[in-house]
């Protein structure tokens, strides 16, 4: 086994849970997931020279599997599933994955979301995270701000729905 | 906004990072199944590489043959045999289609007025790395089935076509394709995943319906009236 080979296998073992509880949380489906983040590491493979020299490879991976998730998305909407066998349903989180505070990552924008994955699950600092996404430090801030913002609000209104459930009225 | 303090320490983003503690997630695949996507990438990156150099072969060989008189060596060159060795992008028959895409999938069109020849396609997807045994009349099934058909093939009905991912094909299995005449003039094309030497074959014709088996699928090609062909 060559140098270049070691060194991804190590990258493999050391990073494939790290990258697919970030993708995973993104997506609310383990399988999803599983199948971007495999996508995405074969990728990384094939260009392992050059992902090897990034400054955050698993932030490569993850960035990948997301783009690829987009792709799928895209494809998705112009094929069927195969009926009624281990796809599973489409737009529904699963229910391990299925909690307000996941619910509500998957409702922010795609760039905030992205910048909060990879603070939380890949502990990027600012610097690398906006090196990654090629966009400027103040901008990681503003997205990571945006988002801890929005979580913060969309859990307050949860609590208050949980703890008074017939504050909602209809007319 | 925060400070960078208040961002990396705020308690939503501990919260979250502790969200998937406990949660059962898909296991890792094994780094050969990854290698081998990869490789499949990385043929495809090689192919079009090998493209342009054979265009640049092809031409500097002309201007050798202009300037020498028309003598040429007939040996051929070593990156056109090399090019031959790769599968064509496109191979069109009157029945059906299969192109290759930059990630090493492939897509099978169906002409509707067409019944395809059964060793033909077969030969076909083997050129493209497919492993699959295409029957006509006759469906091939292992017991039980190998599941994860899902990654392996999917399905655009109205279309007419099935798109299929050779990297994911794990070690030890491969495709059963087929295809059965319908009354009403239409042919139904099965597909499922089976293993490699251990399988029996059935000319029962499927249901309309999957029969819930998982990794199973199905699809229907319309033939319209008086415009089917059918080729053995």
């Amino acid at each position: 086994m060559s140098r270049d080979e070691t060194g991804f296998a190590e990258f493999f073992g050391a990073s494939w849970e790290p990258c697919l509880r970030a993708v995973a949380a993104s997506t609310g489906d383990p399988a999803r997931a599983e199948d971007q983040l495999a996508e995405a590491f074969a990728r990384a493979w094939a260009s392992w020279r050059k992902v090897s020299r990034h400054p955050a490879p698993r932030a490569w991976v993850v960035h990948t599997a997301l783009n690829a998730g987009t792709s799928w998305w895209r494809r998705r909407a112009r094929e069927l599933p195969l009926i009624g066998h281990d796809a599973p349903a489409p737009g529904r989180p699963s229910p391990a994955l299925d909690t307000p505070l996941l619910n509500a990552v998957r409702r922010l924008p795609d760039r905030q979301r992205e910048v909060l994955v990879l603070r939380v699950f890949l502990d990027l600092d600012i610097e690398t995270t906006a090196a990654q996404l090629a966009i400027a430090p103040g901008t990681v801030r503003a997205h990571l701000s945006r988002a801890v913002t929005a979580l913060r609000k969309e859990l307050a209104n949860h609590d208050t729905r949980e703890a008074d459930p017939c504050s909602t009225t209809t007319s | 906004m925060f400070d960078d303090d208040q961002l990396t320490e705020s308690p939503e983003l501990r919260e979250l990072g502790a969200s998937l503690n406990g949660v059962a997630m898909p296991a890792r695949p094994s780094l050969a199944t990854i290698e081998a996507r990869g490789r499949s990438h990385r043929r495809h990156r090689h192919a079009g590489v090998a493209g342009l150099f054979v265009a640049g072969a092809a031409a500097g060989a002309a201007a050798a043959v202009a300037l020498a008189g028309g003598s040429t060596d007939e040996r051929p060159l070593p990156a056109l045999t090399q090019a031959r060795s790769h599968p064509p992008r496109e191979i069109r028959t009157s029945s059906y289609t299969l192109v290759s895409d930059t990630s090493g999938k492939v897509k099978l069109t169906i002409e509707p007025g067409k019944l395809f020849r059964s060793a033909e396609l077969q030969s076909d997807l083997a050129r493209y790395g497919i492993p699959a045994r295409v029957t006509k009349g006759r469906l091939c099934t292992s017991d039980p089935e190998p599941v994860g058909l899902r990654k392996v093939a999917s399905f655009s009905v109205p279309r007419q076509t099935i798109t299929f991912d050779p990297s994911r094909i794990p070690a030890g299995e491969e495709l059963s394709i087929g295809r059965f005449w319908l009354r009403r003039r239409a042919q139904l094309v099965e597909v499922v995943l089976i293993k490699t030497g251990s399988f029996s074959c059935t000319s029962h014709v499927p249901t309309d319906r999957p029969d819930g088996k998982p990794g199973r699928a199905v699809a229907f090609i319309a033939i319209p009236a008086g415009r089917a062909t059918s080729h053995g």
